[in-house]
């Protein structure tokens, strides 16, 4: 019990500066359990180490666009790929495909109580950091028609808190302490700082119609710039529709099904 | 001191000479290769080759010739070039100017000449010409390469190989390569004044002698001459001669004009001025003299000098012999080359979500699997007609189960071939596959998870090779398009859609323009297995008979080393596309899939079927001339050319017995002696002004010099002294007349 309590005071303190990001706050704040704990060490224990393995000599049949970005990380990529889901056989490949667009924040944060606002954020250079704002070149009602949410360059969707935003990129002071202690730590003290770390996340994110519906609260798309036809599109996509056909996840659908 | 004396004690006009071959290393050999790199060239091999393009091989047309010369078109101004100097002046490019004869000679100065061999004295004209009749003739049918033994190979890559490049390095650590040090050591730098391979194998220098004694019949032609009238017969021209040439018959220097280099050597030598490099100048009788001015005699330079040989007289057995062998040879070689709108074949609508950027997952072997599909480039490519449930015929749900979406190359799809209006297949390529020596490689149950698995297997699947490429590469979009600007507007006046031009434009233009592939992508698809040696170590071949299964040979895994090393091969990398690819002879027209093993009597490479493949390319068509056995035996994949320690291969005991190892073996004992010899001597040994070497010395004396050692000169009896009145001798009784001794 003494030995919980310094710990948390230990990992208070040690994050204490009032960082202007809203997940570091959340982190400083919430209490992690014991159950948290266990389940932390187990993943710990369980897991299992896999390279990247690139540039095998049989090359894919079917040619692929090749587009290289140069983004910064967010912390996340610290332990998670860049394309982190892979269990789910349905969903893995299509939410692989948001995380080109969309931060990992958006879908996973865990919040019923603040509000907040999704903007673009530039994760690549040259303002990184920094939100795009997507009106700032419109003056007009002519030019506000010409707006469009199509994905920007180096930009992805993200939550901001009063103007705070929730993201934090790998090389900021919060990520650099974190990623000191991970080293040093050991695997009791380690479970506890991934409970911690992964207190204010859900780890099933939102469902395809959080977003891709009509009325849907969790993003704006007028202030992401989207015009009439877009939003239509985005929140009657087919795809997003047939998946909520599904009714368990080891479910699957005929294919000529889906589409009529 | 005494080196330093040397070259003050070397003539002017050789000072000269020796800079202009210095110099002539420089523009020609590496490091700085200047002259070859104004062409392309990094060495003297390829478009630059001035020995090669006139072999004879039995059965060519002059179209052959035609063909060898194109290749070596560089090679072919140069040596005409060459020839047409030798007949003005004089042998220039021998004597003044190839590094190649000129580096071995210049070093062989610098060692003393006691512990050498004496060439000189040999026959050259029957041994040079003799040779040089079999380098023409023979040697191609026997199909003895005659690449592995040049000289204009072994010394560039000397240098090559001290300025740190690969194939100099490659050439001096393989067998042959030590060979032909070997031969470099024995005939340049332990040869009396280092010409001996210029003198006897050099066919540049055969030619060169022909030309320059055709040269010399002429007045007008400025070729070593001798003023015989003043020659004293003291031998210092003959001695000097870098080649030998001159002789001394009934004490007079004679020129051998098909020997001689023109090097001037003897003219800087001869007090008398009985030798020069000239002309023979105009004899003109003038109409007035004037009194007291000297206007004769005039000096008859004369380089043709008809004497009758001693022992060779106009019809002996001798002639007829010889006449016989080089009648035969000739007779020989006598007797003896789209609906308008744009496709859209997607009625399961796949594309609906695989037209997706980004679709993608990390598996658990850490393979990064990507199901987005390009779509444009799709409906442009070579299976843009084809609808996705063609190939993938057992997907029905979604998600897919692994194994259900794999893929059976020797399917039908329901695209009808045009002509046949027959679904087509690619079952007739699987099955000819199936029966190559890459038939154990997946054909079938291709997906996505398992090209970690193809990946690793040592076989090659259909993917190993092919991917769904556009009717054009991407790389050659550009130029086609630019080619046929007028696609766009012409055509694309009435056919709008880009993916209808792209794929019909692609299937004109392909055949217009000719196959995507340059033989370099070729042999880079070959090269991603059998370059790999690591990977090639591990296949096995079954013995036919015995059925037992054994790895295969040091010859099999490094046969894409052994290539790059070849002429084919260098041509290639050169970007001369003349070289033969690896696809040229192992799966020439009709081959395209079923390449078979090397015993295999249906095999392009089976040495019953070799000629025609050689002769299918268009390259060789004498290929198929009975009388050439010899050149289909040509070993494209000779490991001797390999260097011995590869990084990859241990070091076999097999490759320690081939051929080149044993004459090296030969060689060897003969360097050693004369390279301790000379050591030796320079330290202990006694000098003399003049010096001869230990072999063939006294030979070259007696035939070239006339001089007879002193111990073997008949002794000179007492010649009676007519008795003087102031003389207190008395006669000697019994004195007979004896010979004028040779002195």
């Amino acid at each position: 019990m003494i030995k919980l309590l310094i710990v948390n005071l230990y990992l208070f303190l040690s994050f204490s500066a009032m960082a202007d990001n809203l997940f570091i706050d959340l982190v400083d704040g919430k209490n992690v359990t014991e159950k948290n704990v266990r389940e932390a060490l187990k993943q710990l224990r369980d897991h299992k180490e896999v390279k990247l393995n690139k540039d095998l000599l049989v090359n894919p049949f079917h040619h692929k666009k090749e587009i290289k970005d140069k983004l910064k990380k967010p912390f996340c990529q610290n332990c998670h790929l860049e394309k982190p889901h892979q269990v789910n056989q349905r969903n893995r490949s299509f939410l692989n495909m948001h995380t080109k667009y969309i931060s990992c924040e958006t879908c996973h944060l865990n919040n019923q109580v603040l509000k907040l606002e999704n903007k673009w954020l530039a994760y690549g250079y040259p303002n990184v950091g920094k939100v795009i704002d997507v009106y700032s070149s419109v003056h007009t009602e002519a030019e506000k028609v010409k707006t469009s949410i199509l994905p920007r360059p180096g930009a992805k969707i993200s939550p901001f808190n009063k103007g705070k935003k929730v993201v934090v990129f790998k090389d900021e002071k919060f990520s650099i302490e974190v990623e000191k202690k991970w080293k040093t730590l050991p695997e009791e003290e380690k479970a506890r700082l991934k409970a911690s770390l992964h207190k204010p996340l859900n780890k099933k994110g939102l469902s395809c119609d959080k977003c891709h519906s009509e009325n849907q609260k969790v993003l704006d798309f007028k202030l992401l710039g989207a015009n009439q036809k877009q939003t239509h599109s985005i929140t009657s996509n087919d795809i997003a529709q047939f998946f909520g056909r599904y009714k368990k996840d080891g479910d699957r659908l005929r294919m000529s099904d889906l589409l009529r | 001191m005494n080196l330093i004396n040397q070259i003050l004690a070397i003539p002017n006009g050789q000072k000269y000479r020796y800079f202009i071959i210095i110099l002539a290393c420089f523009a020609i050999l590496a490091p700085w290769v200047f002259l070859p790199s104004l062409v392309g060239n990094s060495d003297l091999c390829g478009k630059v080759c001035v020995r090669r393009f006139f072999l004879y091989f039995p059965g060519m047309t002059l179209e052959d010739l035609g063909n060898q010369m194109s290749v070596a078109w560089i090679g072919v101004i140069a040596l005409s070039v060459i020839l047409i100097t030798s007949f003005f002046f004089g042998r220039m490019w021998c004597g003044y100017i190839c590094p190649m004869g000129g580096f071995p000679e210049l070093v062989s100065r610098m060692i003393p000449d006691r512990w050498k061999i004496e060439f000189r004295g040999l026959p050259q004209v029957p041994i040079r010409y003799g040779y040089f009749s079999v380098y023409l003739v023979l040697m191609p049918m026997l199909g003895i390469s005659a690449c592995t033994l040049c000289n204009f190979v072994t010394v560039p890559r000397i240098f090559q190989a001290f300025s740190g490049d690969f194939m100099g390095i490659a050439f001096i650590l393989s067998a042959v390569g030590l060979v032909n040090l070997a031969l470099l050591f024995l005939l340049g730098f332990f040869a009396v004044k280092g010409r001996a391979y210029c003198q006897f194998l050099c066919p540049i220098g055969a030619m060169d002698g022909l030309v320059n004694r055709l040269g010399s019949m002429f007045r007008f032609t400025r070729h070593i001459r001798v003023e015989r009238s003043r020659c004293t017969g003291c031998n210092i021209c003959a001695r000097n001669c870098m080649t030998g040439a001159i002789k001394m018959i009934d004490r007079i220097a004679v020129v051998d004009q098909h020997s001689c280099m023109s090097c001037h050597e003897c003219v800087d030598v001869c007090d008398w001025h009985a030798i020069d490099w000239v002309a023979v100048p105009r004899v003109v009788e003038p109409k007035r003299k004037k009194k007291g001015a000297d206007y004769f005699p005039h000096p008859e330079w004369k380089a043709v000098h008809d004497l009758k040989k001693k022992g060779w007289k106009v019809s002996s057995w001798q002639r007829v012999v010889i006449g016989i062998i080089f009648g035969l040879i000739l007779l020989m070689i006598v007797v003896t080359q789209v609906g308008a709108a744009e496709r859209h074949p997607d009625p399961d609508g796949c594309f609906t979500c695989h037209a997706l950027e980004g679709l993608e997952y990390v598996d658990e072997n850490g393979v990064l699997r990507n199901s987005s599909i390009d779509k444009s480039h799709y409906f442009s490519s070579l299976h843009g007609s084809v609808p996705c449930k063609d190939c993938h015929r057992k997907i029905q749900y979604f998600p897919h189960k692994e194994e259900n979406g794999e893929v059976d190359c020797a399917e039908s799809c329901h695209v009808e071939e045009p002509s046949g209006k027959e679904a087509y297949s690619h079952k007739k390529v699987v099955e000819e596959f199936q029966q190559s020596a890459h038939g154990k490689g997946w054909s079938k149950g291709l997906t996505g998870g398992n090209r970690l698995e193809e990946s690793l297997d040592v076989y090659p699947s259909c993917r190993s090779c092919h991917t769904n490429e556009l009717y054009i590469s991407q790389k050659d979009l550009p130029k086609f398009k630019d080619s046929f600007a007028h696609l766009d507007t012409e055509c694309g006046n009435c056919h709008q859609g880009e993916v209808w031009l792209n794929q019909f434009g692609g299937h004109i233009l392909r055949r217009f323009i000719g196959s995507r592939w340059g033989k370099n992508d070729k042999n880079k698809m070959c090269n991603d297995c059998h370059a790999d040696q690591k990977r090639m170590v591990k296949v096995e071949i079954e013995d036919k008979k015995t059925g037992e299964k054994n790895l295969v040979s040091p010859r099999f895994v490094l046969a894409s080393d052994s290539y790059e090393m070849s002429l084919h091969g260098r041509l290639l990398k050169s970007g001369v596309e003349e070289g033969a690819s690896c696809i040229d002879c192992h799966a020439p027209e009709g081959f395209s899939h079923g390449v078979k093993r090397h015993d295999d009597p249906e095999a392009s490479t089976h040495t019953d079927n070799l000629a025609k493949t050689c002769a299918a390319s268009g390259c060789h068509g004498f290929a198929t001339n009975p009388l050439n056995t010899g050149f289909v035996k040509t070993d494209l994949h000779d490991i001797d050319i390999i260097p011995f320690l590869h990084p990859d291969s241990p070091l076999d005991q097999s490759r320690m017995e081939s051929n080149w190892v044993k004459a090296l073996a030969a060689l060897l004992p003969v360097l050693i002696i004369l390279g301790g010899g000379t050591i030796l001597w320079k330290i202990f040994g006694k000098k003399k002004n003049v010096i001869f070497a230990v072999v063939g010395g006294g030979h070259f004396q007696k035939n070239v010099l006339g001089k007879v050692p002193r111990n073997k000169r008949p002794v000179k009896k007492a010649v009676a002294r007519k008795p003087s009145a102031n003389s207190k001798i008395k006669a000697e009784a019994d004195v007979s007349p004896g010979e004028k001794a040779d002195d």
